[in-house]
């Protein structure tokens, strides 16, 4: 026993300082007095976290840690679910130890509710939408706009890693189509339980494993079976006499979808956020359908790069109805119709300085331009979209009644213009898909016929040099009919050999195209064949495209080879020339995507392809399409081939929720025909079409990243983005190389600090620069900075401070503004959140803007009229 | 001698304390996500599944999805057919073997107990391994809110590495893991062929409580060998029943009458009819590529 003991004080002495003791002990409950099992205690060097021993307690609470270590002083720590953390510094000794440990009052709810805020299952993320919401949001795009990954534009479009999504779901049902802005802005946020993001989403369902997907889509997952949401706003303010009105109720249930809005304001709110078409799915069948051509416009201003609030000036009614209905076999009829009558007012200045070899002209003007954007449209569909076949039938009427006048004053001078485009649009989509042994067979038919008579008259007359060289004109009309006709009809044969799928899709597309023009002369129609016009264009394009595509789990690859033969006839029934080509064209196309290291995914994709045309750009007789542009393109078919090729690597972690991207591309072009500006000395352009190849690439590097900081609430996102372009241009007969650079960085920071304060920041710096060899190198940078504070001080009450300062840089000289607004909220009852509200927009009555812009022989200095300063007081009630 | 006598004294005493109970009441429930590779040949293919680890401070069960609602449907079947039909609900997942044993932790001993259904029969048996030789860095990081800190441990002829959280002061985590002074909230091999996270974290309203089933007492090893016998003699004779079962993406019915033969209807993946021998075949290659268990040793 002597022995032993000198043997453990030599021990002792050789290892110098480290010590080895034995702390044991009891946890006692300290109201109850009974022994606690299942503790956890830990020793850990004071002022450490690390761990240099630990012990489970067992069931009679006894505990029991052997610790060798060379510090003197150690703190201890016990913990138990439903009790306070007990902590005690002690000694390197052995020791016994009691601890009593004290019930926690509070509950300890908050720790084991914790929900993630984003999860992953699969190629689903899905996102809490508790863990992004402030005190102050109410819409579910409030709190979209917070979540990293995910960007809203300012027109309301919604983009997830860069790219616009292909579909807006609320629990698995498409109710709005690309109106999906009306769902966004007004469902509740509290009435939400999530939001998933499904990459890669093949919308239909038969195609799923077969035709690969880019886009991600959205849906919107609800707490309860039965929703309604939606609200009633209304509002009235001055100077002068404002008003909003918005009545937004919906109702979502599982096979019962509806949605019904009437909205009308003047005080700048931008109607169209709830009202625009976000054209998204990328389209199976090579041509997409066809929109309105604007042939004709009206002089305007350029509106400032900030806050439409600040300068919209109008007068908007709008209402809309929808409503969607599965039945039993899963069939989903549906039916969306709105109205929309949004009036415009734009009023400003500008001061353009064109460079020309042969020396500089300055003009100046002041214009005020009213438009009405009237439209109405109605579509019906029928869908059913199983994981075997699909079957969709689709019928939609769209009629617009756009007209707008402008009045300019220009040098001294003053002129009146008046535009009317109505249009007339009926279209009609079908499309099966269904298995046939071990092939997927889809037949697809897209069938549209739009009309649109258009006027464009303005006095005094313009180009009177050309028009009506011996005598005054009071007034020139620009009268146009435009009608085109498409019948696009195309089968398909998809098999699969196991990750491989190849398909086969020959088809016919048809388009004829109608468009006869003439100018009138103070109600004279000009005789003179060379400002007639009476075109037919014809586009036969009969097809075999193919398609390889290859996927895993990991890899998906995309190659496609379309085969194709287009017949193109110009017919210029005024001169009696023909003109046809029928090229054969194979335009290839790769797109591959890869996933490694669990978050990460790499695209890679590549293109090549000739277009002809378009078509309609080739017209023989004068055309009057701007109070500027008097032109005639008398040219042959124009030849364009390209090709690009890109690259992207995307980072998404939803543990960490770490969110980011990079994507770079190059692309370059050659067309075989330049257009050719002849300026006159009093700044108007004719426009020829000249046989001469001219080249153009482009390329861009783009990043983002994006992450939630949950302690804090609080979102950043970065965005960068840089594009140097290149191309040929001809000035007054001179072909010459013209660069542009420009480089747009944003910062957007979103959340709450501490829980009484909201702080939402946007800031946004933009360089450009414009170099060919008339204009020396003009470099231009924008700056756009927002800042927004909202305080809780008090319970039910919000006080919001928001400012925005914009700057315009052109070389030495600098423009910069600074705009206030104040906002106070009263939330009435904290289940419900009805807001009683009381805003002040512009606090120190900026009442005119200025801004440069850099053309590529030009320099524009333009002014425009914003809203003055206005107060307005608001009720929203949510439903 | 005297602590073997000693352990078998303290089995009895757990063995009343804690296992002889006829029910256990659990405060909280946790959910794990395992992604897993069941062939090492094969490592593109990635499983999933989904498990739950139902705790109080002082034991814990560990089961997965299927399992936790299989109890309410087997009370809503005999509701509807009657307390006498024989009826047998299929909880076993066919993707591994491993995600069919129910583990039983302990915390105050550190007594880990697994249940395992083969051929119809529970077995129980206590895992030998103790987990007491964790090894704790000093290495932390945040997930999901929490800090948490990391420890390793050998298991089994595997590698793991363990983030636990102090802030939930439960000692145990998914699968046998357990006995580190916090949740164990993710946990993987070093190969990265099993990767347990945790998804999600509730108390549960209402206390879920569970009644210990009657099984029969065995040991880890005989258990093994009853599983490879009914493997063998699976591919050996023809329990079509016992291979439709172990046989992932086979669908279909097999209706017994009295004295019959048994009348198969068999689908695969994709829905197209498959004969006995093509689900024998598939048995077949399915167990050879099941070659990367949880457990190696």
């Amino acid at each position: 026993m002597k022995s032993n003991f000198l043997f453990l004080l030599l021990t002792f002495y050789y290892l110098g300082s480290q010590a080895q003791i034995e702390v044991t002990g009891t946890i006692i409950d300290a109201e109850t007095k009974k022994n606690l099992g299942s503790t956890s205690i830990v020793v850990s060097p004071k002022g450490k976290s690390n761990i240099l021993g630990y012990a489970i307690s067992d069931s009679e609470g006894k505990f029991k840690i052997k610790i060798t270590t060379t510090v003197d002083s150690l703190s201890l720590k016990v913990s138990s679910l439903a009790y306070i953390p007990f902590k005690k510094d002690i000694l390197t000794k052995n020791q016994d130890i009691t601890v009593l440990l004290e019930p926690a009052i509070e509950t300890l709810d908050e720790i084991f509710l914790r929900k993630p805020p984003i999860r992953q299952r699969g190629d689903t993320l899905i996102f809490d939408p508790a863990a992004f919401k402030s005190n102050k949001d109410r819409s579910i795009q409030d709190v979209l706009s917070k979540m990293p990954g995910i960007d809203i534009d300012p027109s309301g479009a919604i983009k997830y890693q860069g790219k616009p999504i292909n579909k807006f779901y609320v629990e698995g049902l498409d109710l709005m189509g690309g109106q999906y802005g009306m769902v966004s802005n007004n469902l509740n946020a509290d009435k939400v339980s999530a939001v998933e993001i499904l990459e890669n989403h093949q919308p239909l369902k038969v195609l799923d494993s077969l035709v690969p997907s880019e886009q991600a889509a959205i849906n919107i997952k609800l707490k309860n079976k039965v929703t309604v949401s939606g609200n009633i706003e209304m509002g009235l303010g001055a100077a002068p006499t404002l008003y909003f009105g918005k009545a937004s109720p919906m109702l979502f249930t599982k096979n019962f979808q509806t949605l019904v809005t009437y909205q009308a304001n003047n005080n700048g709110t931008d109607i169209t956020q709830d009202f625009s078409r976000f054209s998204y799915t990328s389209f199976r069948f090579g041509r997409s359908g066809d929109t309105k051509n604007d042939w004709l416009s009206l002089a305007s201003v350029n509106p400032p790069p900030f806050s439409k609030k600040r300068w919209l000036d109008n007068q908007a009614q709008a209402a809309s109805t929808n409503a969607l209905v599965k039945n039993k076999k899963d069939v989903e009829f549906k039916v969306n119709a709105s109205y929309i009558n949004n009036l415009i007012k734009k009023e400003g200045g500008h001061r353009t300085t064109y460079f020309l070899p042969e020396g500089n002209t300055t003009i100046e003007n002041l214009t005020e331009n009213n438009t009405r954007d009237e439209s109405m449209d109605v579509s019906l569909s029928i869908e059913r979209n199983k994981n075997k076949n699909l079957f969709r039938e689709s019928l939609s009427f769209k009629k617009e009644w756009d007209r707008g006048s402008a009045f300019l004053t220009e040098n001294q001078d003053s002129q009146y213009q008046r535009l009317s485009a109505p249009f007339t649009d009926l279209k009609n989509n079908f499309e099966i898909i269904f298995p046939l042994g071990k092939q997927l067979i889809t037949f697809n038919s897209n069938i549209q016929y739009h009309e649109t008579p258009q006027e464009l008259s303005i006095s005094p007359g313009v180009f009177t040099e050309i028009l009506s060289p011996n005598q005054p004109v009071d007034e020139v009309n620009q009268q146009l009919f435009d009608k085109t006709f498409i019948a696009n009809h195309s089968l398909d044969f998809t098999k699969r050999f196991g990750n491989f799928s190849l398909s086969l899709q020959p088809g016919v597309d048809f388009k004829l195209q109608n468009m006869h023009s003439q100018i009138l002369l103070d109600g004279i129609p000009k005789s003179d064949p060379d400002f007639k016009n009476d075109m037919k264009w014809r586009e036969v394009s009969t097809y075999a495209r193919t398609g390889l595509n290859y996927r895993t789990d990991k890899l998906r690859i995309s190659l496609r080879l379309p085969f194709e033969i287009t017949h193109y006839e110009i017919d210029d029934q005024v001169t009696n020339k023909n003109q046809t080509k029928n090229p054969f064209t194979l335009n290839p196309s790769l797109w591959s995507e890869y996933k490694f290291w669990n978050y990460w995914k790499t695209n890679v994709s590549a293109r090549y392809s000739k277009n002809y045309g378009p078509l309609n750009e080739t017209y023989s007789g004068y055309l009057l399409s701007y109070y500027r542009n008097l032109a005639r393109h008398n040219v042959p078919l124009m030849e364009r081939s390209s090709q690009s090729i890109s690259f992207g690597l995307e980072y998404r972690n939803p543990i960490n929720t770490w969110f980011g991207r990079i994507n770079f591309s190059y692309s370059d072009g050659k067309n075989d025909q330049i257009f050719n500006m002849i300026t006159q000395p009093n700044g108007s352009t004719v426009v020829e079409a000249l046989d001469l190849i001219n080249k153009d690439n482009r390329k861009s590097l783009g990043a983002s990243a994006s992450k939630l900081i949950s302690p804090i609430k609080t979102t950043f996102k970065l965005n960068s983005n840089y594009t140097y372009s290149n191309r040929d241009i001809l000035l007054n007969g001179e072909l010459m190389k013209n660069t542009t650079e420009s480089w747009q960085n944003s910062i957007n920071l979103n959340g709450d600090f501490v829980n009484w304060m909201t702080i939402e920041y946007d800031g946004s710096v933009r360089l450009s620069q414009t170099e060919n060899t008339i204009q020396d190198l003009r470099r231009v940078r924008n700056q756009n900075h927002k800042l927004g504070l909202y305080f809780y001080f008090l319970k039910h009450h919000t006080l919001s401070f928001s400012g925005e300062w914009v700057q315009s840089k052109l070389e030495n000289d600098s423009w910069d503004d600074f705009f206030g607004d104040i906002l106070y909220r009263f939330t009435l009852s904290e289940k419900r959140k009805i807001d009683f509200e009381l805003s002040l927009i512009n606090l120190f009555n900026k009442n005119i803007y200025q801004n440069i812009s850099v053309g590529d022989y030009t320099i524009t200095e333009s002014k425009y009229v914003l809203r003055p300063r206005q107060v307005m007081a608001k009720v929203r009630i949510p439903l | 001698m005297k602590p073997f006598i000693l352990s078998l004294v303290l089995l009895s005493v757990v063995q009343t304390s804690v296992f002889a109970q006829d029910e256990y009441a659990t405060d909280y429930k946790v959910h794990y996500e395992l992604a897993f590779h069941i062939d090492s040949l094969n490592l593109d293919q990635k499983d999933t599944s989904n498990l739950y680890l139902f705790t109080n401070p002082e034991f814990g069960i560990f089961l997965n999805q299927s399992r936790v609602d299989a109890d309410v449907r087997l009370e809503k079947i005999r509701q509807r057919l009657g307390a006498d039909v024989q009826v047998k609900i299929s909880t076993n997942s066919n993707k591994s073997q491993d995600l069919n044993k129910v583990v039983f932790t302990n915390h105050q001993n550190g007594e880990v107990r697994v249940l395992q259904n083969l051929g119809d029969i529970d077995y129980i048996y206590f895992e030998p391994t103790k987990m007491d030789a964790w090894e704790i860095s000093e290495e932390t990081k945040e997930f999901m809110g929490y800090s948490v800190q990391k420890a390793t441990i050998d298991f089994a002829g595997r590698s793991y590495e363990a983030w636990f959280t102090m802030e939930i002061p439960i000692p145990n985590g998914p699968y046998v893991f357990h006995g580190l002074p916090g949740l164990i909230v993710e946990i993987y091999d070093t190969q990265n062929h099993y990767h347990f996270t945790m998804l999600g974290l509730e108390k549960l309203e209402t206390p879920k409580v569970w009644k210990f089933p009657k099984a029969e007492e065995a040991t880890k090893e005989k258990v093994n060998e009853i599983q490879k016998r009914l493997n063998d003699n699976a591919l050996n004779g023809s329990d079509y029943q016992y291979m439709m079962g172990k046989t992932p993406g086979v669908s279909g019915s097999i209706s017994v009458s009295d004295g019959q033969e048994p009348i198969m209807e068999l689908k695969n993946k994709s829905g197209q009819e498959i004969t006995k021998e093509d689900l024998k075949r598939m048995f077949k290659s399915n167990l050879e590529n099941k070659n990367n268990p949880i457990e190696l040793e």
